[in-house]
Order: C-alpha cells, then structure tokens, then sequence
C-alpha cells in the first residue's frame, strides 16, 4: 500500500467521520430544539401552575438572588409589587417588604425555632397589616434554590378558634357531652359528663362501654325500646335511670344521636333533683291549694257568721230583757243564765267563724279558765247519758290565763268530748278540774303510759285545765303517736281519735304545756297548763291613751277617770314614744289604738317594749281577729267600741 | 460505545504500529464503517472488540495492552476538553473521584439513556486511594489505562495495584493507588 493509498484511505474516513459528526450534531440541534420547545412549554405551564397556586411564591438562587415571584405573592403582599424584582438579594427583598409595612406592628414570626438557624425547611406564621394569618413555607432544593411559600391560613385559623371555643363551650356545659364508638366505648366525654356521673375525670369511662352506667333492667329496656328507637329514627329523647359511679341511682334526662359511624352523641342531663324540686312544687301547690279551698269555706262560713250573728244580737237582747224580768236565784233566772252562756258561746263560735283564715293568729285577751271550764263542761254534761258522771272541780276564784278564749274552749270542749266517748256510753265519772298547779303533778305518777309536750317556764306560776275519765284507756302505741300531726284513730273503733296535735300546737301558741296521761282499762287524763296572767295595776293608775281618733281617745279617757285612774290622751303614736322616752316610768299602763296612719298599736308596742319591758299595754281595736302577733308586753286586745265590762276585765287582770 | 473510545483505539494503533496497521485492522475487521468514526458519536461495543481482535490477528499486541493506552488516551481527551481551572484544581485524590463526573459529562450530555461505568472512590485506612471499578462490560483494562492516565496528567509516578473482582471477566476490579508520599 503506497502513501497516496494511505493518505486516501485516511481522508475518505475523516470525511466521512465529519460528515456523521455532522449529521449527529444536526440531530443533537433538533434535539436541543426540541428539548427547548418542551421547554418553554414546560415554562409557561410552570407559570400558569404558578399563577394559579392559591399560595404565594418566592424562588431563590442558591446565591439568595429573587429568581421568580408569582401573582399570589403580590395579593398577599401588595407592597412588595414594586420591591420584587428579579436578583434583588432575599434579604434585602424582606427588609424593604417589612418596612414598607407589610405586617402588624410587633408581629413575629409564630411557631419558628427561636435560635434564628435556617434549615433545610422552615415553617413559622405572621400576620399581615391586613390581619390575614400567613403560613411561610422555606425549603431549600437539592440545587440550593430556596422555595418560600406563602399560604393564607387565616380561615383555618379562625375556624380552629372556633373550633377551640365550641370545644371549650363543650368542656364547659354543665350537661355532660359524650360520644361514643359502634361498639358503645366511649371514645369522648366532657368533664362534666363525668363529674356527673361521679368520675374523677373523663378518663374513667373513656375506652369502656356506656353500658356501665346503668342496670340491667335499664339496659333491658334500652335494648327493647330505645336503641331500636335511636337506630330507627336517628335520634331519641326521654329519660332513663343511671347508676353513678358511687352506687347510687341517678334519674337522667338523654338526648341521642346517631352519628355517619353509627356511634353515638349524647346529652345528659341529671334531673334528680329537679325531680325532687318538682314533686316539692307539687306538694306546694296542693297545700296552696288547700289553703285556697279553706280560705273560700272560710269566706262562706264568714257570710253565714255575719247573718247568723244578727239573729244572735236579737236572741241576746231578748235574754237580756228575760234577765230582768227573772227573780234573782229563781229557777227560771238560773235558765235564763244558762241560755245566756249559750248565746255568749254561740257568738264566740260566730266570732270564730267570721275570724276563720288559714293560719288564723291567735287573739289572745284575758281568758277566766275557771268560768270557761265551768261554762263548757255544763254543756256537755247536758249530753251526757244516764249513768254518766261529770264532777266540776274548780277554784272559787278566778285564775285568768292570756289567751284565746274561742280556742282555749273549743280545746277544753274536745277534752270533755274524747272522755265522753271513752265511756262508750256505759257509767262512768267524767272529773274536770282547774288549779293552779306545781310541775310535779303533771308527771304520770299512778298511770300506765304518760306524754308530755312544751317546755314549763321557770318562774311562773301555771294554772292547769284537766279532763279525766274512767274510761277504756288507751295503750302505749297511741299515747305515743297521740300528738303526732297526721296521725289519726279515728277509722279504728276502738280507740278514740284525739285531735291532740291541734291541741299540742293551741298550747305552743300559749306559751303553755300539754299532758296525756292513761291506763289500759283504766281511763285517761288530758290536761293543759298555761301561764297565770296577773296584771297588778295600781288602784290609781296612771293610763296613757293613744288613738288617732280623738273622740274615741277622749271617751276612753272619760271611762278610765270615772274607774278611779289617771288618764291623758295623745293622737300620735310618736308622741306617745316621745313621752315614755322622756320618762320611762311616767306611765303605769298604755292603751292603744291599733289602727292608726303612722304606727300600728303592736308597732308602737314593740317601740314601748324597747323603752319599758315591764309596761303593759292593752290593743283597742274593732277587729280583734286581725291582730298579728303579739309582742310580749301586749296583755289584751279589746274590741272597740270599748263598754265599762270589758274594760274593767281588762285592767283587773 | 463511545466514539471517543473508538477514536482512542485508532489513534494507538496509528501511534504504535503505524498507519498500515490501522489500515490491515480496517480490512481484517470488514466493518461497514471502515473506521470512520468521531468522537461524539455512539458505535456498538461489538464493533469495538472486532477491532482489537482484527488488530491481534494482523500484530503481536494484546488486547489488555490495547484497552489500557486506550484508557490513558481518553482520559486525556476528556481532560482536555475539560475547562482549565477545574483540572488544575483538583489533587491524585480529587481527580480520580472525578473520573466518574469526567465520563458521566461526556457520555450523558449527549447520550442521557447511556450505560456507564461506575468509579466508587474512598481512601483506605493505609492512605492508600482505593478505587472500584464496576461496569456492565468487561472494559477493566480501559479503566485502568484511565487511572494510569489521570496519573499520567498530573505527572505522579506511583504504584497501582489492580485486583480483579468476582467474575474476574473484566467487568469488576479495585485499584490501589498508593499515594506520592506513601
């Protein structure tokens, strides 16, 4: 092979090494062609992606230099429009965006690492000037490019606010708030749920069943009726019964849901005591009730009284004019007297009757127990078959207690009354007796069974009003349970119903004590003790009157004068305090109106009280049933207009 | 393969045995391209070894000898093309980390599905730079003209110890660069 082959051979190689290097370079170029249209294309689908992200974007060189910022980014930031340019260092781009006041005053980044190192990714929140929560987003690429992202967290952050305060309302509601899974296990309860149902804290149910709450016959019923209710409709309502967590029975008002998981909400309220509260709401207003039904009898017997008491007013005229008529000590004056006890006891019941209230107070005057004693057992011995006995021992002088002489009466009445029935209408001796009377004697010395109620005052001296019969007795059981409220014999024929609560609470209101003595065959003993009054005044005594009426004051003086005493009248009640206040000791007794513009006699009364304990006073008033309670140094309370009798008991007390 | 390979194989046989040679490797060969080949281009390995083949039937050389001056040829092309300051730069170390960038620059940028060697660099407890060569054909030999090329480029005289690796047919091997100072 010559050179000239060679050199041939060599350059047709080379020429033909160029001209596929060439064609592979031509390739290469349409492929770089290519690769750049996909490029551009790529770009423009990268910017239109950009565009449209909902977050903003910043894209940063390894070098920190602003490669890119999408639109987003400007609604975000309006005021970085004009700092964003392409290569301004991301430093920089930040300190001009925050001075030109792109968030709040003082606003720091939330949630970012405190030592101010930058990694890989960071992520932390700010709040714009336009009160928007911005999540900020760095990640730095595998190239060093730096990516921040901007997302506008605000609607999820105030919906976790809300979130938050719905959960905080949940926590803290007082009715307990509980979920739970398909299979029943609690997966969530409020603490209340749990303290009402007498759990330390929630986590005591959660991860149990809520079928440990109730018992079987409940959980019975909550297979039977209310799960297929729930499971049907959706949602139940009613009640049910719980069993907390200390045993006890609980009464709870449920609100079920069923949720999309086929689990659970509950609501629970405990309704134990609202329960309780509204059967004492129920007993209320049956005793409102009952009060109101008494109040419209009472109003009807105080018509019939009214009418009644008008034909009593003519009989007693008519005896008063037989009475003189009637030789003294003759048999028809002794009858005459009889009917006019009668009438005397027929107007106390009218008056009785036209006082009758709920709850009437008691109108407590100067009551003779000897006559009232003596009075009311001649009425009953009248009724008394033959065979029966009824002895009267009394003392020949008064003995006057502070009372209300209707019910000290009706009492005395109803003593007389259970002996008679004691008897069972066979012999026997029914022995009333009055006398002022020691402590020792009440005690039930002699009988089988004895009970005693209210407390004997000290230092005082007590008359005492017995009713004793030889009848069947009574055994302990009754005598025991005699002055209890309800308690009552009177469906029991054999034993007698005695009425002796109201008996009991009629000495209460006297200040006064009550005893029950008896003997199983053997007969009974009832008796009351009450206080003596005795009121001391002197022959001469100095009496203020004080009445806003000035003739009625003026008369009453009169009367006093013509009764031996010293009397002055004032018309003002203050004047009255006024006086004693200047001399406590001026006076020996006051007698008030009680009607009166400015203080009511029972207030000037509590006044004097104040100024002078020990000074009496004696209440005029036209209706003597209306009088409230008495203060201590009230002796009586006398009807106006007052006649010479009854003021003369009165100050002879 | 690689044009540049190719290229290299031309240029060593020009070089050692003379312009006939290439061209008595040329017509034993009976290849369809008749040598005509450029460095950006991308040729069958077949071919390549029909080559080397051709040339051991025309010559005495052996084909190891043949791979490793076309190693110490193509790294020193791939240098060449290299920018000045990147080469100058780096140390023995250094530079034979950088052999798989070297390949993967000039293979990938304009073939990206291409199929290259793999150079995993570490230095060994005794200083020494171990090198391990992995490839999915048996071009061991060409690796190592590579390493005694870098070597060539920054002037070192030193030792290269060569093992080959399990299958032991050129396509794995290790080589311990012992270090000027070592």
């Amino acid at each position: 092979m010559d050179r000239q082959e060679l050199l041939s051979r060599q350059l047709d190689r080379e020429i033909r090494a160029r001209q596929e290097a060439e064609r592979l370079l031509e390739d290469k170029s349409n492929e770089l062609y290519e690769a750049r249209l996909r490029a551009e294309h790529a770009e423009a689908a990268l910017s239109d992606a950009l565009r449209s992200l909902d977050d903003g974007l910043l894209l940063f060189d390894p070098a920190g230099k602003l490669i890119l910022a999408n639109r987003r980014f400007f609604d975000i930031y309006p005021q970085a429009r004009s700092i964003c340019e392409p290569g301004i260092d991301e430093g920089r781009l930040w300190r001009q965006i925050i001075a030109a006041g792109a968030f709040t005053s003082g606003s720091r980044r939330i949630g970012a690492p405190g030592d101010g190192k930058r990694r890989r990714t960071d992520r932390w929140e700010r709040i714009t000037s336009g009160g928007r929560h911005i999540c900020i987003i760095e990640h730095e690429t595998e190239a060093g490019q730096r990516i921040s992202i901007h997302r506008d967290v605000s609607d999820i952050r105030i919906a976790e606010a809300q979130l938050h305060w719905r959960l905080a309302a949940i926590e803290g509601a007082a009715d307990g708030i509980s979920i739970t899974d398909e299979q029943g296990i609690y997966t969530y309860l409020n603490e209340a749920h749990a303290r009402l149902m007498k759990y330390d804290s929630a986590a005591g149910l959660i991860g149990r069943s809520w079928r440990v709450l109730y018992d079987a016959e409940e959980l019975e019923r909550f297979d039977r009726e209310i799960l297929p209710q729930l499971h049907a409709r959706g949602a139940w309502q009613g009640t049910a019964r719980a069993v907390n967590n200390y045993g006890d029975t609980q009464q709870q008002e449920l609100s079920l849901n069923l949720l999309p998981g086929r689990g659970i909400l509950c609501v629970m309220r405990d309704i134990t005591e609202k329960l309780k509260a509204d059967a004492e709401q129920q007993r209320v207003m049956q005793r409102l009730f009952e009060a109101e039904r008494m109040e419209a009898v009472g109003q009807l017997a105080r018509v019939v009284a009214h009418d009644f008491s008008n034909v009593l007013t003519a009989i007693s005229a008519f005896v008063g004019a037989l009475e003189g008529e009637c030789a003294s000590g003759s048999k028809a004056g002794a009858l005459v007297g009889k009917i006019s006890s009668a009438v005397d006891h027929a107007g106390e019941i009218v008056e009785r009757l036209q006082g009758s209230y709920i709850n009437r107070k008691v109108s407590k005057s100067r009551v003779d127990l000897v006559r009232l004693a003596r009075d009311t057992s001649e009425m009953v011995r009248a009724t008394l078959p033959t065979g029966q006995e009824l002895r009267l021992r009394v003392s020949n002088s008064d003995i006057s207690v502070q009372g209300d002489h209707a019910q000290l009466g009706q009492m005395i009445m109803n003593f007389l009354v259970n002996a008679r029935d004691a008897l069972k209408g066979e012999s026997g001796l029914i022995t009333v007796t009055v006398e002022e009377l020691a402590q020792r004697k009440l005690d039930g010395n002699g009988w089988a069974y004895s009970a005693k109620r209210g407390r004997w005052p000290s230092g005082v001296d007590m008359v005492c009003v017995s009713v004793e019969d030889s009848g069947c007795g009574m055994d302990e059981a009754v005598i025991k349970r005699a002055f209890e409220p309800e308690f009552s014999t009177k469906n029991d024929k054999t034993v007698r119903g005695l009425g002796l609560s109201t008996a009991k609470a009629v000495a209460d209101a006297h200040r006064g004590v009550i005893s029950l003595c008896s003997t199983p065959g053997g007969g009974t003993r009832a008796a009351l003790c009450l206080p003596i009054y005795r009121l001391n005044l002197p022959e001469e005594a100095r009496i203020l009157v004080v009445d806003d009426d000035p003739l009625a004051g003026e008369s009453l003086t009169l009367q006093l004068e013509a009764l031996g005493h010293r009397s002055a009248f004032l018309d003002h009640p203050g004047d009255a305090i006024g006086v004693l206040k200047d001399d406590p000791q001026a006076w020996d007794l006051v007698i008030t109106d009680q009607q009166m513009p400015y203080l009511d006699g029972t207030s000037l009364a509590r006044h004097l009280l104040e100024l002078r304990p020990e000074l009496p006073v004696i209440i005029c008033t036209g209706l003597p049933g209306s009088v409230g309670a008495l203060p201590n140094n009230v002796t009586t309370v006398i009807k106006k207009p007052v006649d010479d009798r009854i003021l003369t008991a009165a100050l002879s007390n | 393969m690689k044009g540049v390979v190719f290229r290299a194989l031309m240029g060593v046989v020009e070089e050692h045995f003379g312009p006939v040679m290439v061209e008595k490797m040329l017509d034993d060969a009976r290849l369809a391209r008749h040598g005509a080949y450029t460095t950006v281009g991308d040729y069958p390995i077949e071919e390549f070894f029909a080559l080397v083949q051709s040339l051991q039937r025309v010559s005495d050389a052996s084909q190891a000898d043949i791979l490793r001056e076309c190693g110490r040829r193509t790294i020193a092309y791939f240098i060449a093309t290299q920018s000045k300051d990147e080469g100058e730069a780096l140390g023995l170390e250094k530079m034979l980390a950088s052999l798989q960038g070297l390949i993967e620059a000039n293979y990938v940028k304009l073939y990206p599905d291409s199929v290259i060697p793999s150079f995993q660099v570490r230095t060994a407890e005794d200083g020494w730079v171990v090198v391990e060569y992995r490839s999915p054909r048996p071009m061991a030999d060409l690796a190592e003209g590579m390493i005694l090329g870098t070597l060539d480029h920054l002037g070192v005289d030193t030792q290269v110890q060569r093992t080959d690796l399990p299958p032991k047919d050129g396509r794995a091997a290790q080589f311990r660069v012992a270090l000027p100072d070592t």
